[in-house]
């Protein structure tokens, strides 16, 4: 008999596989889209690629160059750690196939590791584009020794796993602990969104516990920052001293740590798994119906409705969307208490950067966070196998989709108008400054909500083994993401610039007017697709 | 003798009210064992803890002699589950399907295609194997779920209303090949709504309501010269 674990990993990638979809469906479109995604995603790790060459190239150009291999291993260590604190929930704990494997001869240890595995390889791509650019751009400016590049390809594969157990054994926590209470997933929600939170704001805390402790005021070195890192983090100094000084003890602990750790951590799992599974996987019948809730409401706003209750119900959309939403308001009431130019001096650390210079930038500042995914990008998608419900009911093809951008707009706009609200108290904006800034806030809002429902409705994929699939992996996520970015720096900067010369409100204007126009572009799209489904 | 044996088994959700109340029973080897009961009255409970998916703390569950609580994977072998809705990987053809759960429980290239070649052809599904499983309708997929649980010929077969979504000549393929599973000395353990195919089907039957095993016993103990649907409804109400 083959080795289960293994075959149930091979299984999990076969099954998600768009080229073995490819290969065995008979619908043309299908096979147009996956090409389309192959070339989307082709773009962007050419892109990445080039964008951690460049950079490499650039630090060594400044004199940085000894400090790529660590930055690289903070980098993947820390990417790691974040991306799998969102998607750890999903992928390991309550997946859809849950009774089926459960049923089978496997042990709780083989699924959740395969399942850990598995999600190991959705990140790997990303993770080599990265660690791999950056060992080119190293190579071709410092020319380091052979065993460089052999010992950095190799440790490319293990750098991220460590970081990803940590956070899977967090994810873990917070699951046992959430499934003793009885709205686990609320609690479990909270968990998630605090150590996320916790992981983000970890960058400042470790720095400005290196500053008290001895070069305040002075801007940390790149070397000595990464070093100082590697005193903190082990595998980071481990990587550096194999990858730069061909240390084989560096090597085996980086290897032999992370194996160790490995076997602990699902060891550990495979004892509680069952217990927190079966706990997601049912709910005690006691609630009474409120009749109050039984209320008529428009088609639209019922899907809107049903949309924020899905929304709020799981844990990983809630995460990994309203991430955003949460960091927004976030930002907005530090800026009131601390003061926004406290804020600016820790983000741009000490460089000659000024309030009245990132005046007309305020609302981008908290589109940034708002605009990140919209729930419009995933929510389509996110119907599933449920689809037949919405498509049977007797609503139009456009009211159904109007009620999803319905349901991103109640989240985002608050969001979006409350923070940039409280940044412009902060900043002392104008009376007028502030309502055009709300203004072009909310056109903003409107923008990402509708452009992300252009995307998730082109990218529509329902037969999705696992909701996390959709929301932090889907096409219509991906597509969304870049075009969404290059056009909110270019009109941001191109406003910072244009508003010395016209001023800060009429160049807000000019912004407005450039959104609505992409917004009438993104409708005619929706409108266009909706014909097409 | 015995292949699943219910032992005082109790569960409840959250502390709340039990969904399974001191549930005990025997099916043994040749049995077409037919578990009835409302909607929520604790049957997908049950067989849920019975093929491992769900932990519980009170009472013991045998299969073929083994604990599911202490040697689950030793259950799992002897064991196959065909839940009513079934979650099949919906991007892999049907085929990958089969080859994966054949390959899980060792069962060697010629016995695997023979028993698919078998079943896939009983049930009319042979073509459709090479498809993906998410183009594949609601009694397909049941279709492919019964060939996975059989192709390790498994002493126990548990099965959560199996009959939803099969059309009739797939349906009277199942009853035939539940008979030759119990002729060889397997079990089936099932339940069901419809109490027509039970009275026919079964040797043995229970009754559940709220948790509870109400009656249980020989088709002939339980309904003497009524019907089924008659007995089920005199205990339910």
């Amino acid at each position: 008999m083959k080795n289960k674990g293994f075959l149930l990993f091979k299984t999990l990638l076969l099954s998600t596989s768009s080229g073995n979809i490819y290969r065995t469906t008979t619908d043309k479109k299908k096979k147009g889209k996956i090409i389309g995604s192959w070339i989307g995603m082709s773009v962007l790790y050419l892109l990445l690629i080039f964008y951690c060459v460049i950079t490499a190239i650039g630090y060594s150009y400044y004199g940085l160059g000894d400090s790529i291999p660590a930055m690289t291993a903070v980098m993947i260590s820390g990417l790691s750690f974040i991306m799998t604190m969102l998607k750890a929930g999903s992928y390991l704990f309550g997946f859809r196939e849950y009774e089926m494997l459960m049923s089978l001869p496997f042990s709780e240890k083989e699924i959740v590791s395969a399942k850990f595995m598995y999600m190991y390889m959705k990140t790997l791509p990303w993770n080599l584009s990265i660690s791999l650019a950056m060992m080119v751009g190293y190579g071709i400016i410092l020319s380091p020794a052979w065993y460089t590049y052999v010992l950095w390809t190799v440790l490319s594969f293990v750098l991220p796993v460590i970081p990803m157990l940590v956070s899977s054994f967090i994810g873990f926590g917070i699951a046992r602990i959430g499934t003793t209470f009885k709205h686990w997933k609320a609690v479990q929600t909270v968990l998630t969104f605090g150590f996320v939170m916790l992981a983000f704001m970890s960058r400042f805390i470790i720095e400005s516990i290196f500053r008290n402790n001895q070069v305040e005021d002075v801007l940390v070195s790149a070397s000595e920052g990464t070093a100082n890192i590697g005193k903190i983090y082990f595998p980071v100094a481990w990587f550096v001293s194999a990858v730069t000084g061909g240390s084989i003890l560096g090597t085996i602990l980086l290897i032999v740590t992370t194996a160790v750790l490995f076997e602990l951590v699902f060891t550990v799992f495979a004892k509680s798994y069952k217990k927190i599974n079966s706990a997601m996987k049912t709910t005690a019948t006691e609630h009474k119906v409120k009749k109050a809730s039984i209320r008529k409401r428009s088609a639209v706003q019922a899907i809107a409705l049903k949309e924020l209750r899905k929304f709020v119900g799981s844990t990983p959309y809630f995460v990994n969307v309203g991430f955003g939403y949460i960091f927004a308001l976030i930002v907005g009431v530090l800026a009131l208490i601390v003061g926004l130019d406290r804020i600016i001096a820790t983000v741009v650390q000490g460089a000659p950067v000024t309030i009245e210079m990132v005046l007309p930038a305020l609302p981008f500042v908290i589109y940034f966070l708002t605009g990140m995914v919209p729930m419009t990008t995933c929510s389509p998608s996110l119907e599933g196998k449920n689809y037949w419900i919405i498509k049977s009911s007797p609503v139009r093809d456009w009211d159904i989709y109007m009620g999803k951008l319905l349901a991103s707009l109640y989240v985002a706009v608050p969001a979006q108008l409350i923070g940039t609200l409280f940044l412009c108290i902060s900043a002392g904006a104008t009376m007028l400054q502030t309502i055009s800034f709300l203004a072009l806030g909310l056109v903003l809002s409107i923008f990402s909500s509708s452009f992300g429902l252009a995307c998730g409705i082109h990218f529509m994929k329902l037969d999705w083994e696992n909701e996390i699939e959709v929301i932090k992996q889907g096409t219509a996520v991906v597509i969304y993401l870049f075009p969404n970015m290059i056009l909110t720096f270019l009109v941001m900067f191109g406003g910072i610039f244009l508003s010395n010369v016209l001023g800060v409100v009429l160049t807000t204007l000019i912004a407005m007017l450039i959104y609505c126009i992409f917004i009438m572009i993104a409708f005619l799209r929706v409108k266009m697709l909706i014909k097409a489904v | 003798m015995s292949i699943l044996k219910i032992d005082n088994y109790s569960k409840s959700y959250n502390g709340a009210k039990k969904a399974a109340d001191n549930i005990s029973l025997t099916v043994e080897s040749g049995d077409i064992y037919g578990f009835i009961g409302h909607n929520g009255a604790g049957k997908s409970t049950t067989i849920r803890a019975i093929v491992g998916v769900l932990d519980f703390s009170e009472g013991e569950i045998y299969i073929d002699g083994h604990s599911v609580k202490n040697e689950p994977l030793e259950c799992k072998r002897l064991t196959a589950y065909i839940p009513d809705n079934p979650d099949l990987y919906e991007n892999l053809t049907g085929m990958q399907y089969l080859n994966f759960i054949a390959d899980l429980f060792g069962v060697s290239s010629a016995d695997r295609k023979a028993r698919i070649d078998e079943y896939a052809g009983k049930l009319e599904i042979t073509d459709a194997l090479g498809d993906p499983i998410s183009s594949y309708s609601h009694g397909m997929k049941q279709k492919v779920a019964i060939i996975s649980a059989l192709i390790h010929e498994p002493k126990l077969m548990v099965m959560d209303e199996p009959f939803v979504g099969l059309d009739p000549k797939a349906a009277y393929m199942l009853k035939e090949i539940m008979h030759d599973m119990c002729k060889r000395g397997s079990a089936v353990f099932f339940s069901t709504h419809v109490l027509d195919v039970a009275e026919k089907l079964c040797n043995k039957v229970a009754i559940i309501k709220e948790g509870k095993i109400i009656s249980q016993g020989t088709m002939e103990e339980l309904v003497g010269e009524k019907s089924l649907e008659e007995v089920f409804l005199d205990q339910i109400t």
